[in-house]
């Protein structure tokens, strides 16, 4: 089993980065390792900050483990939209069945 | 006082680490440097007991790394997260807020500091910990004695002195809700550190209590009083807000006012081993300083950055700090201060106006760490 799975970051322009994303690491990390833009992650990852809010395509987004209460109640406070595959990245394992997943980058954070 | 934002200045156009003798420290410049500083937590430490911090509060969370940090941070945490700050907390944020107004709403002055800011942010914060008995006036000689203590440099011992008693008085505080609140919890502060699952101990609450009450009150005071300045100094930034008041618009003026004048405007770290940062090469036990207040004005960062802009362009600044130790009260004073306090003040003294010219330096502004104005004089319309 490899340790990294390919996922792709879609930039609010439409630009795609793909980046191989660590197993166990968060997606907020992913993100920050392979210089992708648009996840600003203050606080480092401790669910208090609501500032890497992305959206998880489907049918990804559907196969990731729920939204727990500390998560759901930050996602009140995102600047962008929240929709039905919001997720706060630093919350969110890479996991083998996120292989191939597109993960959005919404336009705004702060 | 000379002006910090032109020392930062100068310090951002040396480099992005310079040495800075009257602080006996490295400072730290730029924005992605302070950043990577205060996440990179196997490099850098906040632990230094040599500092006064420690002296003042012993070991608390502003001096802990890593999972020790982490476990007394998140008992802490429940009642700061912004879904229990709105829900559960601004009703309470609201109706002190007009309390504190009615004292003074017909007397047509007031000094914004003494009437307003420290009178709120005492009362908010004595609220929202469980302390429902403890004065206004109690809560603001804590703090002060605690900050006092946090920048004892000097190592005054009289000032450590007050600092202890302060410390006493709050364990005692904590020690007199602490039962009734494992029977019956609510959504305060010290509620959800004696029911959490982190297992803290009675020293650890009242250590970090104090840092609650210390930075809790503080900086919120500093924080009103300079949206205050900012937007009384901009007349026509000021009818626009007006007109718009809208959450949104009060949320930009917030977030401007702690890019403009963070009330905290350093952050201290030491290097845990040799390593390369930022384009040089450190050796273990080099004191370093983020410049937060200087990197809130880099120029290539923020345009005018030296001006009270509401409208500029939302970004990232660094007036809460960043990274596991980003300031926990971020979202009571987004909330308490940003959407409360200021838009209140404004929306029930009409015409409010300064009593007279503000100078951006001088004896009316508090050191460096902790900036923000100990005197604001205000007038208003009484009808």
């Amino acid at each position: 089993m490899s340790d990294s799975v390919p996922v792709t970051f879609v930039l609010a322009d439409g630009e795609r980065r793909e980046v191989d994303a660590k197993v166990g690491e968060s997606v907020m990390l992913a993100a920050r390792s392979s210089d992708v833009p648009g996840i600003v992650a203050t606080c480092g990852g401790s669910a208090m900050c609501a500032t890497c809010h992305v959206y998880v395509a489907e049918p990804y987004a559907g196969g990731l483990p729920p939204v727990e209460p500390e998560e759901d109640g930050l996602l009140s406070f995102t600047v962008a939209e929240r929709k039905a595959n919001s997720r706060l990245s630093c919350q969110v394992v890479v996991t083998a069945e996120l292989s191939g997943a597109e993960i959005h980058i919404p336009d705004a954070q702060v | 006082m000379a002006d910090p934002f032109a020392v930062y200045e100068e310090l951002l156009s040396l480099g992005r680490v310079v040495w800075f003798p009257a602080l006996d420290r490295y400072c730290v410049t730029r924005y992605d440097d302070i950043i990577e500083l205060e996440k990179n937590t196997e490099q850098f430490s906040v632990a230094d007991l040599t500092s006064p911090t420690v002296r003042a509060l012993g070991e608390s969370i502003l001096s802990k790394d890593g999972e020790n940090h982490r476990r007394e941070r998140a008992s802490c945490e429940p009642a700061l997260r912004p879904k229990v700050v709105v829900d559960d907390w601004a009703p309470t944020f609201q109706r002190n807020t007009d309390a504190i107004i009615d004292a003074f709403a017909s007397r047509g002055s007031a000094e914004v500091d003494h009437d307003f800011g420290s009178k709120i942010a005492s009362r908010n914060i004595a609220d929202m910990l469980g302390f429902r008995g403890v004065s206004e006036d109690t809560m603001l000689r804590w703090s002060r004695a605690i900050v006092g203590g946090c920048g004892n440099y000097a190592r005054d011992g009289e000032v450590f002195e007050a600092c202890d008693v302060a410390r006493r008085e709050i364990d005692e505080a904590i020690a007199e809700v602490a039962d009734d609140l494992r029977r019956a919890p609510d959504a305060s502060i010290i509620s959800a550190m004696v029911n959490t699952e982190g297992n803290i101990s009675i020293e650890e609450m009242g250590r970090n209590a104090s840092v609650i009450i210390g930075g809790g009150i503080n900086e919120p005071n500093h924080a009103i009083s300079t949206a205050v300045l900012g937007l009384l100094s901009n007349p026509e930034q000021l009818a626009q807000v007006l007109e718009d008041d809208s959450d949104q618009v009060w949320k930009r003026v917030f977030e401007e006012t702690m890019r403009w004048i963070a009330p905290l405007g350093i952050t201290l770290r030491k290097t845990l081993h040799a390593g390369e940062f930022a384009g040089v090469h450190l050796d273990e036990g080099v004191n370093l300083c983020g410049l937060l207040a200087g990197a809130n004005r880099d120029g290539e960062r923020h345009e005018d950055a030296d001006k009270f802009i509401v409208n500029r362009p939302a970004k990232p600044h660094l007036g809460f700090g960043s990274g596991p130790h980003l300031c926990l009260g971020m979202w009571v004073a987004r909330v308490s201060v940003g959407q409360i306090a200021v838009p209140t003040l404004f929306r029930r003294l009409p015409n409010l106006r300064l009593t007279e010219p503000v100078s951006m330096v001088g004896d009316d502004w508090t050191n460096w760490m902790f900036r923000g104005l100990s005197r604001l004089e205000v007038e208003w319309d009484v009808a």
